[in-house]
């Protein structure tokens, strides 16, 4: 066997194995609304977008929709502008691996709030029709953000939080964006990022009310059929809004500039949203 | 077949929409009470109501968006055929309201048009009907269903998006609804309100195809016969968005609705309700605009909170008119696609069902409601309140540590909300007075009671 011919069995077994592991996708740039709380879009993997375009039409599709799903909730908006932005090309690979410090400093900096991405893939029903599943991931960037400012100081992060549909029970879609563009489950990992973002800005009371409404929408994703991961990793994020909440409470009461009779001071730290203890 | 004009109204439009105010404003003052069944066009800057309606309702324009910045089509002109489909949209969903309405008896339906160039803004629409005592303003106790739209482009598809917004004329202005809970002697009266009274509903999809087809089909069933039946001879109703359609509903005999236009022209009868019982007409909007369902169950619980006289056997039938348009709507949109209309027909059937003494029955329907919208603090106060107020005639220590909480967490949601803070402040008055039942020490209890006071409405 010659040199060469070696050389290009290891350059071949070499390829294999790096095909083996997850793909390091690249990261492009994309553009947030200026001023605004923004959510990003991003281009999900898997075999149901293959066609040239489908990526891109899928994701317009995917803002448009939960555009609506914002309006829709208007009534409620406390004190959020939160806009959704498609980016096209823009595809972090399944895990967060993309997601270092700079990635993240840099999302933060631009008020990004949550980075939505994923894996969409066909599969037949059982009525023989095409039914799409998906994994999809949402980086709480202010989580992500603490996290990497605490490295080494323990304690895992939820920041990376990754639900599949359809779950069990619900009603089969073909149509992908129907699939996930859940509401209530963006305005959860909504509410709990804006939460947390205004809590480092020391907005007290917004901050308390984003973090209690996070946590009543996580806690109906919670009673949904979740397994494995996902199950884990959504009761860690509960617990870091619990005590987000707790903090936005004990902050605001030790802050001086808090109000005297702010209504803050109404709470204990300890039950911040005063659940039921039933 | 020769089309029914009304070439008077069609006249004052053409040249000039303002002068069909007086005519209008006129005609509504001539509404006599008892006999308020009726059906206008008006300016949205004039907006008013029949002042002889219990319930009003305005159907405010459906606006034709374009496609968003960075969509397929964003920066195009607007077609001029979707504007105007868009202006028939809510003139055909005023037509459809009114004649569903016209079960729930004194009512009137105005749809609100803009000028040229204008919007027609729901809350300014709101304050012109809302000023106590104004002219064209709605009466202490009488209610008003607001409804408007929007039609827009995503993808080579056409959505059709409804908006509702309801409320009752109170002494000073429009007021939310409040129900009443006794949890305790010397507690006093708690309150609720329901967990939203303005609601967008979920975008429905719409072809071009589907919008002219509802057009046409609609024509085709608005003929207007000599006599209630449908063999008579009829003519079609030549009905065109921009022209003013004003019309005394005159009289019902089954299916059948007669017409009689304010301004002059012939009269008749229209079968409008040719399968209320079963379903939607064949002919209905409701095919393709379930919330037609939803806003008529709305309007009939509006209905129901109006100021005057209702025999309980016309109660019982507006309560299952009711039920018939929030079960329609909901065969139509699953929960999942429309949990907060799901959530709110949860709290009115609960708020019927606690106000008919079926307080089990309530109950479970306001923790339904509660679990559709988790986080609306409405929702939650409706199952804090109703579920104190079963637990007995006492609250007792325990009772009140939960009710304390709950209501707590539903004020962690909207820390704004008037009745809630109210009802806080009256509960920790009454522990005040009934310290061994407070969850909280005297000294901060006081504190408490004064943070409270400093947040309440003045």
């Amino acid at each position: 066997m010659s040199l060469r011919f070696s050389l290009l069995v290891l350059v071949l077994a070499l390829s294999l194995l790096c095909g083996a592991a997850p793909a390091r996708a690249a990261l492009v740039d994309c553009q947030p609304v200026p001023g605004r709380f923004t959510v990003f879009l991003s281009e999900p993997s898997g075999s149901l977008l293959s066609q040239p375009g489908q990526p891109r039409q899928f994701l317009q599709q995917l803002q448009f929709e939960l555009d609506q799903n914002r309006d829709a909730r208007w009534v409620l908006s406390p004190g959020s502008d939160v806009r959704f932005v498609a980016c096209p090309g823009r595809a972090p690979a399944l895990d967060g691996q993309d997601f270092g410090r700079e990635i993240v400093d840099a999302l933060h900096t631009r008020r990004v709030l949550l980075e939505v991405w994923g894996q969409l893939s066909g599969a037949s029903g059982p009525d023989g029709k095409p039914q799409p599943q998906a994994q999809m991931n949402y980086l709480l960037v202010p989580l992500q953000q603490a996290a990497n400012e605490q490295a080494g100081a323990g304690g895992g992060s939820a920041a990376l939080q990754r639900l599949r549909y359809p779950e069990a029970g619900a009603a089969p879609t073909p149509d992908p964006v129907q699939l996930i563009a859940r509401p209530s489950d963006i305005d959860a990992f909504v509410a709990s990022a804006f939460g947390l973002k205004l809590l480092r800005e020391r907005s007290y009371e917004l901050a308390h009310r984003n973090l209690c409404r996070a946590g009543q929408l996580l806690a109906a994703i919670a009673r949904r059929p979740l397994v494995g991961r996902s199950k884990e990793e959504l009761a860690r994020l509960r617990e870091q809004i619990a005590s987000a909440a707790g903090q936005a409470v004990s902050q605001a009461k030790a802050d001086a500039a808090y109000p005297r009779l702010g209504l803050l001071r109404l709470r204990e730290a300890a039950r911040p949203c005063d659940a039921e203890e039933e | 077949m020769k089309p029914l004009t009304m070439p008077s109204f069609s006249f004052l439009l053409r040249r000039g929409r303002r002068a069909l105010v007086p005519l209008l404003l006129s005609a509504t003052a001539a509404l006599a009470p008892g006999a308020a069944r009726a059906g206008g066009v008006e300016p949205c800057e004039y907006a008013s109501v029949f002042s002889g309606a219990a319930l009003n309702l305005l159907v405010l324009p459906y606006r034709y968006e374009a496609p968003r910045l960075g969509g397929e089509g964003a920066g195009a002109r607007v077609p001029q055929e979707l504007e105007r489909a868009s202006q028939q949209l809510a003139s055909l969903v005023h037509l459809e309201l009114l004649m569903g309405l016209l079960k729930y008896g004194s009512i009137g339906a105005k749809h609100l048009q803009a000028m040229p160039g204008e919007l027609c803004d729901v809350d300014k629409v709101l304050t012109q009907i809302g000023r106590p005592g104004g002219s064209g303003a709605l009466k202490p106790g009488q209610s008003a269903v607001l409804v408007w739209g929007r039609l827009f482009e995503q993808g080579g598809q056409f959505y059709l998006q409804s908006y509702l917004r309801f409320v009752r004329q109170g002494p000073q202005g429009p007021v939310e609804e409040r129900l009443g809970f006794e949890l305790a002697p010397g507690l006093g009266r708690l309150e609720a309100g329901l967990p939203a009274q303005a609601l967008a509903l979920a975008p429905r999809r719409i072809t071009r195809e589907e919008l002219a087809r509802v057009d046409r089909d609609f024509r085709q069933a608005m003929q207007l016969r000599s006599e209630p039946r449908s063999e008579a001879p009829g003519r079609s109703i030549e009905f065109q968005p921009q022209q003013a359609f004003a019309y005394w509903v005159t009289g019902t005999r089954g299916d059948w609705m007669q017409l009689q236009p304010m301004a002059g022209g012939p009269a008749g009868w229209v079968q409008v309700r040719g399968g209320d019982e079963a379903g939607a007409p064949a002919w209905s909007l409701q095919r393709w605009l379930p919330e037609l369902a939803f806003m008529d169950a709305v309007s009939g619980f509006m209905r129901l909170r109006a100021a005057g006289p209702m025999e309980a056997a016309e109660r019982r039938r507006t309560e299952r008119a009711i039920e018939r348009g929030l079960q329609r709507y909901e065969q139509a949109l699953s929960a999942e696609q429309a949990p907060l209309a799901w959530g709110l027909a949860a709290a009115l059937r609960g708020w019927l069902a606690w106000e008919a003494g079926q307080r089990e029955a309530a109950l479970a329907q306001f923790e339904r409601s509660r679990a559709l919208m988790p986080d609306y603090a409405g929702a939650r106060q409706l199952v804090a309140l109703a579920r104190a107020s079963l637990a007995g005639p006492e609250l007792g220590e325990a009772g009140s540590a939960r009710l304390s909480r709950e209501l707590m967490a539903a004020l962690a949601l909207a820390p704004d909300r008037p009745e809630l803070l109210g009802n806080l402040q009256r509960l920790l008055d009454f522990f005040g007075r009934r310290p061994e039942w407070s969850p909280y020490p005297a000294e901060q209890l006081g504190q408490r009671q004064e943070i409270l006071r400093a947040a309440a409405p003045r």
